[in-house]
């Protein structure tokens, strides 16, 4: 790490976005960072290979290692990958005009929302929609058929509209959202 | 109610902006703790001190060295990374310019991706110019909004093939180092394609840019005016594009090649006109500054 200067700019860049990424794949803070931290030694150890598109190689060991995360947490029934309503994400802090623990949490809500679907379909929905990659992208870096990336992305979507209930409401509030920064 | 492709559009900007305000930790120093931890572990473990020391050492050295920057003063291998560099990025690119003028304290942002394009004007901080440009298959609409004045103009022309007055200047081997800053990324790049494959720039080893140490590529002096490219290590993009004069710096404009994502396009929407601001006639804009 330390003698690596073309690693350390990526890292400077790119931690950023791709710690948000893990904080939507692994559905809390303290996980997302331990992951990501894994994933980039990783990446470390591999530059040669991965320098080529060293956020790409990060993606896929980030899904990787979630996957085997949820896989040992399958085999532990007692503990939840992921947390409905889960604190863990440090809030964001709210503008003035919207003031109120209530209103700053609901400026959450889709994280929240999204932390209640199955892993594959989550993990669909921010490839696809947060990374903005490809039907084809994605499923390669799931190792699934585009097919199955499109009907896990219909599920997830049917899904999403259950749980935040009027689909309109995501409208209101990224316009709040984004009148806020 | 949204249909499936809108609530699509609609959760990227939204997951975006629910998380904007995630702190971001200093991953470098927590993964040299990470690393010093499990150094330490196997020092721990191992019965032997002198094979603890190998591993240790085995894992300092695995660490790759930086190519990019161990070829800082290798002139041909560096251009040859740049021009690569070049020809891959995507279609559909956005190209951000911010370009700093030391002679006065305007700062001139643009974003741009084909004919679609948005340019603000800062002075002393405060936003003093905006203007838009969207393109359809027939028409060009322009918005520029004058803060100072607080006045706006909108225009809409027919698209037709450009005139060859209209077109700038091809750039070639012999007016590459003459024609001064054309203030629009794709041109940049154009320039610096052209520089570099008529062999006028000089890796000339690295250079701190915003905390990233980057490749420097210097045209020889011309009466005075020197040009330095800051070249990433990581993209062999251009970061940043200084000119200086007699050892003075006169300009400093800086690069990022953003991905068509729905928020970055968000940044090429033609200008609002705040409430209260004034439409002006295309003459009067005529005679306003960067109108």
């Amino acid at each position: 790490v330390r003698d690596n200067p073309e690693f350390e700019a990526f890292v400077r860049a790119r931690s950023g976005s791709l710690l948000r990424t893990a904080v939507l794949l692994a559905g809390d803070y303290g996980h997302a960072e331990d992951l990501l931290q894994v994933a980039l030694l990783r990446t470390a150890r591999h530059w040669r290979t991965a320098r080529a598109a060293p956020q790409a190689y990060v993606r896929q060991a980030l899904v990787n290692l979630c996957r085997d995360r949820w896989r040992r947490l399958k085999a532990r029934p007692r503990e939840s990958p992921m947390l409905p309503g889960s604190s863990d994400v440090p809030m964001v802090a709210g503008p003035a005009e919207l003031g109120g623990a209530e209103q700053v949490l609901q400026r959450r809500f889709l994280v929240q929302a999204l932390s209640r679907l199955p892993a594959g379909q989550r993990q669909v929905i921010v490839l696809r929609y947060f990374e903005d990659l490809p039907v084809a992208e994605t499923a390669e870096l799931l190792g699934i058929s585009p097919g199955t990336v499109k009907s896990q992305t219909a599920r997830a979507m049917a899904a999403l509209r259950e749980v935040l209930g009027d689909a309109d409401g995501i409208n209101e509030h990224t316009q709040e959202a984004s009148n806020a920064h | 109610m949204l249909t499936d492709d809108q609530l699509a559009a609609r959760i990227g900007p939204r997951l975006r902006a629910e998380l904007a305000g995630l702190p971001t930790p200093d991953m470098l120093a927590a993964l040299r703790r990470r690393r010093a931890r499990r150094a330490r572990v196997t020092t721990a473990v191992t019965t032997l001190p002198v094979v603890a020391a190998a591993i240790a050492a085995a894992l300092v050295l695995n660490e790759p060295a930086a190519p990019a920057v161990q070829h800082a003063q290798d002139t041909a291998y560096v251009d040859s990374h740049v021009t690569q560099a070049l020809d891959a990025v995507p279609a559909g690119t956005i190209s951000y310019l911010r370009m700093n003028f030391a002679l006065h304290s305007d700062v001139t942002v643009t974003w741009d991706r084909g004919p679609a394009r948005l340019v603000e004007t800062f002075r002393a901080g405060q936003l003093v110019f905006k203007s838009g440009t969207a393109v359809t298959s027939t028409t060009m609409t322009s918005v520029y909004v004058n803060y100072q004045d607080r006045t706006w103009h909108r225009s809409v022309m027919r698209v037709g093939p450009p005139s060859a007055a209209a077109r700038p200047p091809a750039i070639s081997c012999d007016n590459a180092r003459q024609l001064g800053i054309p203030g629009d990324a794709s041109r940049m790049v154009t320039k610096l394609r052209v520089l570099v494959s008529c062999g006028m720039l000089k890796a000339d080893g690295t250079a701190t840019v915003g905390g990233v140490t980057a490749i420097r590529l210097t045209t020889p002096a011309n009466n005075g005016f020197t040009t330095a490219w800051y070249i990433s290590p990581v993209t062999y993009l251009p970061i940043r594009e200084a000119t200086t004069w007699s050892g003075r710096l006169l300009e400093e404009n800086d690069f990022q090649w953003l991905p068509p994502t729905t928020a970055n396009l968000a940044k090429l929407n033609l200008p609002t006109v705040p409430p209260g601001f004034t439409q002006e006639s295309t003459s009067a804009c005529n005679q306003s500054p960067g109108c």
